[in-house]
């Protein structure tokens, strides 16, 4: 014990040495009514103006106290004992002069009798065990913090020291609309919160976490208060408005806004652009609330989202758009978040033009031949979309939802194309061009209810999915086509086809599915799942043809396919999990017996299929050290033919090629494996990853194609065996922050196998692309950056058909970015991307030889106004060079396919951005 | 012949705490470690709606528990039981796996502290907290503890509560000074609080307090300047993540 005291004198000198005027004080501690010298106490000396802490010590045996190395001063002396009353008196400690305390004698304390204060005004409403209070019948003085709100209330006591005592038991607990303020320590809530925004008071007896699940209160020594806040303390709203144009053609406008009051949110937007697709961007939606459908997989233990593949994503598009897009969310949550709504509506449309043309040569070991074609194409896609969701949770151990998502879409396509097939000698095999139009109805709904029950063992949990779903499509169009055929480059014979389509096609389908999770212990899981899926479908297609009254009435039952399908599958996985603190795997797989009964409405004639489905899986998962992990993953599925692949309809939309189903396709199988690294030094700013990862398919599907002496393909599906793919990818990221170098090193490799079948000639190609890049970029914030990656690719393939050549090539370029911040406010920002190919014989040779370097320059000038930096004028300039050409091109060692489309490419827009924002508790 | 003395020491400690007040110079305590998640993002959203759309998925709280074993000349606070982590959460806990050794004789402490890949041990002197000394009192583990507000660094806040009856001047972490020892405490700033669950006064198991050997010497400056340079232009996140590696 002396060694003790003796310590926390060593500490003290060493903290207060800078004075050289010091003295000491001493004194005994003794208690009152026994008279005897009490040992142990504690003797703090705090400073008077500010009450820190300066010294401390306990007493001995005797009760003696003594603290030397004072600096000269007046203190507060302290003395506490436990069960004792606290002693303090003011001393003034003088240089050089021991100061003698005396006697220090404690009382044990006394019961104090509480003062009880009664208010007779105010709206009190008692519900079940819950005691409210409506704050604005209470006054308080301007400025007044929840704490002196506290003290008007009857039953409720506020001491000196901001403990509460609500209805004589001690208040443990305060909430902010339901909601911990911070910790344990009430007072935190109750004197930092203005009584302004105070709606109303709840007072109601402390349930533990257990009590609430069982939903039975125990017998609590303690009380709770709830702070329910005024609604309009919790208003905010943000949002967006956007207007560009470049004062001719194209126009762009935005606006999005976002409305929360408390838990209810109501979100619209709308948008029009004449450069994309319009579609939001994933933080626009995620900032609106929009598509938040992220998911939560209790059994993999992962999030996902379903996400919307829409023909409305930029991405996929082609052509000179015009879109406009509108939608609306509203959602809200009642009954402490026991329900939860929430709706939404979509819009979009979608008006494209397209010039495109396909230019293909193949090469075949007997001859070579060409396949050009140009198209103009014109098309209008409308879309809307009807959200609906639903959660009640009932209690804390039941969950219901229900969600509904349903479509309704158009689409209207124009077109006109022009075909030409070319021998070896550039002499022609045919000619042709058709016009196309068709128009599209699809409407679908799918529903979906969920019934999720936990129960009182930990990780216990029983799902059920009930899903329902209806998809309408109804369609017509006109094929026109006049096509010539020739012998020796001279017209042998011509083709017209003057059709009109029609087709409808029904479809329901009902599933469900249970799943049951059962904890075996603390780390291992067993999942079993069991669903089934129903679909019943009616799919008519009809074409006819012009009868002597000009009017479509013939059919033509070669083009005309009415089919009844019921498709049928039980499924059963068994799963097992595993988590430790290191390592994760799961091992299971699953099993499901699929039927399908196709009845053939023109011929009578009726077909069955039957397969049995098999999905083997093993994942580990093993962490090395924090930040660093090694996967390895094996998926095996069983890959069944589609409907279009197996039935024998028969399409002439592009009469010169057509498409014939195979009933005898065999079921394949796919393996995949999969290897991962990564690891991230966070102190040293590194990162490193790297992947491998290998497909192989048994019972591949290949397109097995025959031209006819006219350049007529037919393609037929046929098994084949040996097709694998595989990849390989690493990166490595070294530097962070200002001023510094940072190194990034990228990586791709892929390659594999395939067969198909070039007019009836197996051909087996194997292929490999590598590309590396190597990025450099400096920075400091708020100044400038600038990034270079440049990159080199190379591409080989061999075919098993034409060893002889050589379609080798390298790619080179990479991408260069900057941003400046320039003088009042002004920001530029440019970025170039460069696309280089090697030129090879196979194209000089070509009537596709052309220059396909692009070079892609865009700049922006940007300066931002007022004062918070709300507002945004921006010049931009899109494809300074006016290259951005739709461009795609495939070489193989059999055939060149090289596709050009139209896109926005050059412009100079100029817009203005505006955001606003308001959140809960900002002025 | 252990659990007789066992009881017999039950038997007399009865006996003693009726007779009179007993004050303690070892133990063994178990403290929880909450951390209040919403608040903490809250905060590092600083106004951003990301948090208005992110809240549902984030877990209120996240526990974790540290004993911590003393006698009166030094003690180590290390992690203590493990409890099943919630797997939905993408929040990675801060310095949930530091042990602290504190010689209270010498005024130094060694502190090893895992950050991402490096295991830091950092050797240095105490803490200095500048503490004010409330009136008020509350009962913690059945100890009465009185209020203490600490400042460190001269800008974070600390609230500890701390019990004349356990004579030792240590708290969670790197955190001491005061008469007696703390069982709860709580750094706004971090949106933390560590409060004693269980106590154990008699047969303290005072051979565990070892310092750690591990890790990668260093003393409390160098450790701040490496992980600075790293987290920086983290932000509010980095900040917070800084601040709790230094207490």
């Amino acid at each position: 014990m002396r060694k003790f005291i003796a310590g926390f004198v060593f500490i003290l000198a060493i903290t207060l040495t800078s004075h050289s005027q010091t003295t000491s004080i001493k004194g005994t501690v003794t208690d009152t009514v026994e008279k005897k010298n009490l040992s142990n106490a504690v003797v703090t000396l705090l400073r008077k103006s500010d009450s820190v802490l300066v010294k401390f010590t306990r007493t001995n045996a005797n009760g003696g106290f003594a603290i030397s190395n004072i600096p000269a001063g007046t203190y507060v002396i302290m003395i506490t004992y436990p069960k004792y009353a606290d002693f303090a008196d003011e001393v003034k400690l003088t240089a050089a002069k021991p100061y003698d305390l005396g006697k220090v004698s404690l009382l044990t304390r006394a019961i104090l009798l509480k003062e009880v204060i009664v208010h007779n005004t105010g709206a009190i409403r008692i519900k079940g065990d819950t005691t409210e209070f409506v704050a604005d019948s209470f006054k308080v003085k301007e400025g007044a913090t929840v704490e002196d709100l506290l003290k008007k209330l009857p039953g409720l006591t506020v001491n000196s020291k901001g403990e509460i005592t609500a209805q004589g038991k001690r208040v443990d607990k305060v909430l902010v609309d339901g909601e911990e303020f911070f910790g344990d320590d009430p007072t935190i809530a109750t004197q930092n919160l203005s009584a302004k925004v105070v709606d109303k008071v709840q007072v109601f007896d402390t349930k533990t976490e257990q009590d609430q699940i069982k939903g039975i209160a125990g017998n609590s020594d303690s009380k709770t208060i709830n702070i329910k806040l005024k609604d309009n303390a919790k208003k905010g709203y943000f949002g967006k408005m956007e207007a560009g144009s470049d004062f001719d053609r194209l126009h762009n406008g935005k606006i999005l806004y976002n409305n929360f009051l408390g838990k209810r949110k109501v979100s619209l937007f709308g948008t029009k652009s004449n450069t994309s697709t319009g579609s939001l961007g994933w933080e626009e939606r995620n900032k609106l609330g929009i598509d938040n459908d992220l998911e939560y997989d209790e059994i993999g233990g992962y999030y996902y989202s379903f996400g919307t593949n829409d023909d409305f994503s930029d991405w996929g598009l082609q052509g000179i758009p015009d879109a406009y897009s509108a939608g609306g969310l509203y959602s809200n949550k009642w009954d402490e978040d026991k329900n939860n709504l929430n709706l939404a509506y979509n819009y979009n449309r979608l008006g494209t033009t397209n010039e495109a043309s396909t230019l293909k040569q193949t090469l075949l070991p007997d001859t070579t031949f060409y396949n050009n074609e140009n198209s103009n194409t014109k098309g209008l896609k409308q879309q809307h979309v009807f959200t609906g969701k639903y959660e009640w949770k009932i209690d804390s151990l039941t969950t219901i939802k229900f969600s509904s998502v349903n479509t309704y879409k158009t689409t209207e396509t124009s077109g006109t194309t022009h075909s030409e097939a070319l021998s070896d000698a550039r002499e022609f095999v045919n000619t042709g061009d058709r016009t196309n139009t068709n128009d599209l109805t699809h409407k679908q709904s799918d529903n979906q209810l969920n019934y999720k029950q936990l129960f009182k063992k930990k990780g216990r949990m029983l799902m059920t999915t009930l899903r329902y779903s209806l998809i309408n499509d109804d369609n017509s169009g006109t094929l026109y086509s006049f096509n010539q055929f020739f012998k020796n480059g001279v017209i042998d014979s011509t083709l017209t086809t003057d059709q009109y389509k029609a087709g409808t096609g029904r479809s329901q389908t009902y599933g469900g599915k249970i799943t049951y999770n059962e904890p075996l212990s603390t780390k291992w899981n067993l999942v079993t799942e069991y669903s089934f899926n129903n679909n019943n479908s009616t799919s008519h297609k009809n074409t006819f043809e012009k009868d002597n009254n000009d009017k479509y009435t013939i059919l033509d039952s070669f083009y005309s396919n009415n089919f009844d399908l019921n498709a049928f599958a039980h499924t059963g996985i068994v799963t097992l999990r595993y988590l430790g603190k290191k390592l994760k795997s799961v091992i299971g797989g699953g099993a499901s017996a699929v039927k399908l009964r196709l009845h053939d409405l023109d011929h009578g004639a009726t077909r069955e299929y039957n397969f049995t489905n098999f999905t083997p899986q093993i994942q580990f998962g093993y962490s090395i050290k924090p930040q660093t992990n090694l996967s390895f993953r094996y998926n095996g599925a069983t890959r069944q033919p589609t409907i279009d692949q197996l039935q024998p309809i028969r399409n002439n939309n592009d009469p010169l090629n057509v498409y014939i189903g195979n009933p005898n396709l065999k079921v394949g199988f796919n393996h995949n494996l999969n290897l991962n690294y990564n690891s991230f030094q966070v102190l040293k700013s590194r990162y490193m990853y790297t992947g491998i990862g290998f497909n192989f398919q048994e019972n591949a599907i290949a397109n097995f194609s025959v031209v006819d002496i006219y350049g007529k393909t037919t393609t037929t599906p046929i098994n084949v065996q040996g097709n694998y793919t595989y990849y390989m990818y690493g990166g490595w990221v070294s530097g962070q922050g200002d001023q510094k170098l940072i190194h990034e090193i990228n990586t791709n490799v892929n390659g594999g196998r395939n067969i198909t079948f070039i007019n009836a000639q197996k051909s087996i190609n194997t292929y490999v692309n590598i590309e590396l890049n190597y990025g450099l970029s400096y920075s400091l914030q708020d100044k400038y950056s600038i990034r270079v990656e440049p990159k080199i690719g190379r591409n080989t393939s061999v075919s098993s058909l034409r060893k002889d050549i050589n379609n080798n090539y390298w790619t080179y370029g990479g991408r260069a970015e900057g941003y400046l911040k320039l003088f009042w406010k002004l920001e530029f920002s440019s970025d170039v991307d460069f696309d280089l190919r090697q030129q090879i014989e196979a194209f000089e040779s070509a009537s596709t030889n052309t220059n396909t370097n692009i070079v892609l320059w865009n700049a922006e000038l940007s300066k931002k106004f007022f004062k918070d930096k709300s507002g945004k004028l921006i010049f931009r300039a899109n494809d300074i060079l006016n290259q951005n050409k739709g461009f795609n091109r495939i070489i193989n060692s059999n055939f060149v396919t090289d596709q050009r489309y139209q896109r926005i490419a050059q412009y100079f827009m100029l817009s203005f951005q505006w955001t606003f924002t308001k959140m809960p508790g900002q002025k | 012949m252990k659990k007789y003395f066992l009881l017999l020491a039950f038997c007399f400690l009865l006996w003693f705490a009726k007779a009179q007040t007993q004050f303690f110079s070892t133990v063994k305590i178990e403290f929880e470690k909450t951390v209040t998640l919403q608040a903490l993002y809250k905060e590092i959203a600083n106004g951003d709606n990301w948090y208005e759309n992110m809240k549902e998925q984030i877990p209120k709280t996240s526990l974790t528990y540290f004993d911590f074993i003393a006698d009166s000349a030094h003690s180590v606070y290390k992690p203590g039981r493990e409890i099943a982590t919630n797997t939905r959460t993408w929040f990675q806990p801060m310095a949930n796996k530091n042990t602290v050794y504190t010689d209270y004789q010498k005024n130094t402490s060694i502190s090893q502290k895992p950050i991402y890949e490096e295991t830091f041990l950092v050797e240095d002197s105490l803490l200095n907290i500048k503490w004010k000394i409330t009136p008020d009192t509350r009962n913690i583990a059945g100890f009465e503890c009185r209020k203490a507000v600490g400042i460190l660094f001269d800008t974070v806040a600390v609230f500890a509560f701390y019990t004349d009856e356990l004579m030792i001047s240590g708290g969670p972490e790197g955190i001491h000074g005061l008469p007696g020892m703390i069982l709860g405490m709580g750094i706004p700033r971090l949106h933390a609080t560590w409060f004693a669950t269980k106590v154990q006064v008699v047969n303290v198991p005072t051979s565990q307090i070892q310092p750690a050997a591990k890790g990668k010497k260093t003393n409390r400056k160098t450790m701040l300047e490496a992980i600075n340079k790293a987290l920086k232009d983290w932000d509010a996140y980095g900040r917070k993540m800084v601040l709790a590696t230094q207490i």
